[in-house]
């Protein structure tokens, strides 16, 4: 492995620790709060009768 | 009720994620098979060039996969985030295929991928190639289950809804497995890859013809990607036809708007070549037809009939009214869930289920549905005719243009004079983006036509999404973008530094360019 090989792998791996950063901010930010809890009573209020009053995050 | 901008928003956020991340799978599915059939011939001939091809090629394809690894993930966030009625609906079947992919796919792929680039040293030349091939097994592995996944919700088998869980659960796991829609769009979308992978190596190497450089090393990439190219074309365009069959037989209301067939015409029908549909009035303003074709691609025979929309529209009616009955009896099943007769009742009117959800865009409760909100619940079942005839026939137009250059360029590769053609080696270099425009578009048709639905005949998207505030998708959405365009960026930087730079990268002293770069 040469100079240019070495030097194209550290930026890959810089690349793909930025990408790991940038994904965990993305979801800290937009993801980690929104939280819908769905279950059976939840889905059948919501497919059948009114879904009102329900509580989502967000 | 969901806000409409709610679920556009929603909608948009999962498409510009997805077709940001098929800018990336393509090459690497396409590359990989490439890959293989360069160390096939170095370790079968002994020649150091397919060797410096493989590792050149690879570096590409290394440079690709680091890009695209994890931009699939933020789907999966959005499947929880946006998209949670679905997630709970038929996470028991979509669930299963993603899980497989992530366990066995993608580790096997990983793995694979980093014996692949550090191996060359510490692996005999045969170990090695086992190690590419099963690199592209994994690569496809991925693809599959994926497909697996994507084709359930074309074609929904193998699965019963629950009254008790209020979800799909799976009855018969190799009805999932085995489905013809799956099957057909892996192969299709696989074989679309492989064409991609080729026209990316026939591309750049014409530039080093143009160019004057690397010749003996242009040459051979040409004729490896010109044959390679020609065999996934072709592949591509029968595949597409199955799959274009498999369309008529699940998921007709698609079928029509593609071909803008307003109309059941007499076995068997002809083919829209170009049409301007006119969808307030239901008919093509003007038309172009090839007598007998669509029914011949669409039914195999001369004498089935494939319904027109204003058909299909009034059996969707009468799958409307029977399932705001499925609706209404779901409702008292919840209540009362012992009652053997709501039982037999909500059995008989099941299968329209999804139907009669597609009201509670309008109400919220199936008791004050009127004929007005029937007949708009009704035209939501088609989606848009203009959007999806003409996104279909430029794919196609695509697919056959690039039919003609990797025919043109196998020709000149067999006769052995192609490097004194500039005309084809321009044709190549400027062709580059033609798969990936025609892979997006393959994607737009295969969703956008299976509107209203996220589950084909089950679930409505408006009935998926989950009930966000408009401002966090907003949020979400821009986050998203500006993530993928930097890394496209990124990409096309990277890629354009080390193409130019071209086999001089190696640092073997072989080739041209070697120390232009250092």
């Amino acid at each position: 492995m040469d100079r240019r090989d070495r030097r194209l792998r550290r930026e890959l791996i810089l690349l793909v620790i930025a990408k790991l950063i940038v994904l965990t901010a993305i979801w800290w930010l937009f993801i980690r709060d929104v939280r819908v809890a769905v279950d059976d009573t939840t889905a059948a209020r919501h497919f059948t009768t009114a879904p009102q009053g329900e509580t989502h995050a967000q | 009720m969901l806000s409409e901008e709610l679920v556009d928003l929603s909608r948009l956020q999962f498409a510009i994620t997805a077709m940001y991340h098929f800018l990336f799978v393509p090459l690497t599915i396409g590359m990989t098979w490439i890959l293989v059939i360069m160390e096939s011939a170095y370790v079968m001939t002994g020649k150091t060039i397919y060797k410096d091809m493989t590792r050149f090629w690879g570096k590409l394809f290394g440079i690709n996969f680091a890009l695209g690894v994890t931009t699939g993930i933020t789907m999966e966030f959005q499947f929880g985030t946006n998209w949670a009625y679905y997630s709970h609906y038929v996470g028991d079947i979509f669930g299963a295929p993603l899980a497989i992919e992530g366990l066995m796919a993608f580790f096997l792929e990983s793995t694979f991928i980093g014996l692949f680039f550090f191996g060359w040293d510490r692996l005999s030349r045969k170990q090695h190639l086992l190690v590419t091939i099963l690199m592209a097994v994994g690569t496809n592995l991925s693809a599959l289950w994926i497909l697996i996944a994507n084709g359930w919700m074309q074609n929904p088998v193998g699965a019963e809804f629950s009254y008790v869980t209020m979800r799909m659960e799976m009855v018969d796991f190799w009805a999932v497995l085995f489905n013809p829609d799956a099957q057909a769009k892996f192969v299709h979308t696989v074989s679309a890859g492989y064409v991609t992978g080729a026209m990316f190596v026939l591309s750049i190497s014409a530039f080093y013809l143009l160019r004057g450089r690397d010749v003996e090393f242009a040459k051979k990439s040409f004729r490896i990607a010109a044959a390679f190219g020609f065999a996934s074309i072709c592949s591509v365009i029968v595949l597409g036809d199955e799959s274009g069959y498999t369309v008529g037989e699940a998921q007709q209301t698609k079928l029509a708007a593609m071909e803008a067939m307003w109309e059941t015409e007499p076995a068997p029908a002809g083919f829209n070549l170009i049409a301007i549909p006119n969808e307030a009035e239901m008919k093509n303003d003007f038309a172009i037809e090839i007598p007998w074709v669509m029914g011949i691609i669409g039914t195999r025979s001369l004498d089935q009939q494939i319904p027109g929309i204003k058909e299909i529209r009034e059996k969707n009616r009468e799958r409307i009214l029977s399932g705001m009955e499925a609706v209404v009896t779901l409702e008292a099943l919840r209540k009362t869930p012992n009652d053997a007769a709501l039982r037999e009742e909500f059995e008989q009117h099941k299968a329209d289920l999804g139907f009669g959800l597609l009201l509670k865009k309008y109400v919220v409760d199936m008791r004050d549905v009127t004929p007005e909100i029937i007949d708009k619940a009704v035209a939501d079942t088609i989606p848009r005719v203009a959007p999806l005839f003409w996104t279909f026939r430029l794919m196609v137009a695509f697919g056959f243009l690039m039919l003609a250059l990797f025919g043109a360029a196998l020709w000149y590769s067999i006769k052995g004079n192609f490097a004194d053609k500039p005309w084809l080696l321009r044709a190549s270099l400027w062709m580059l983006p033609v798969p990936w425009l025609s892979c997006e578009l393959g994607w737009f048709v295969a969703e956008y036509g299976r509107q209203p639905w996220t589950i084909y005949g089950v679930l409505p998207t408006h009935m998926s999404v989950s009930t966000l505030s408009v401002g966090s998708l907003y949020g979400s959405l821009a986050g998203f973008i500006g993530f993928y365009t930097l890394l496209l960026a990124v990409e096309m930087y990277l890629m354009v530094r080390f193409a130019k730079q071209g086999p001089g990268s190696l640092g073997t002293g072989r080739y041209d360019n070697e120390y232009a770069h250092a």
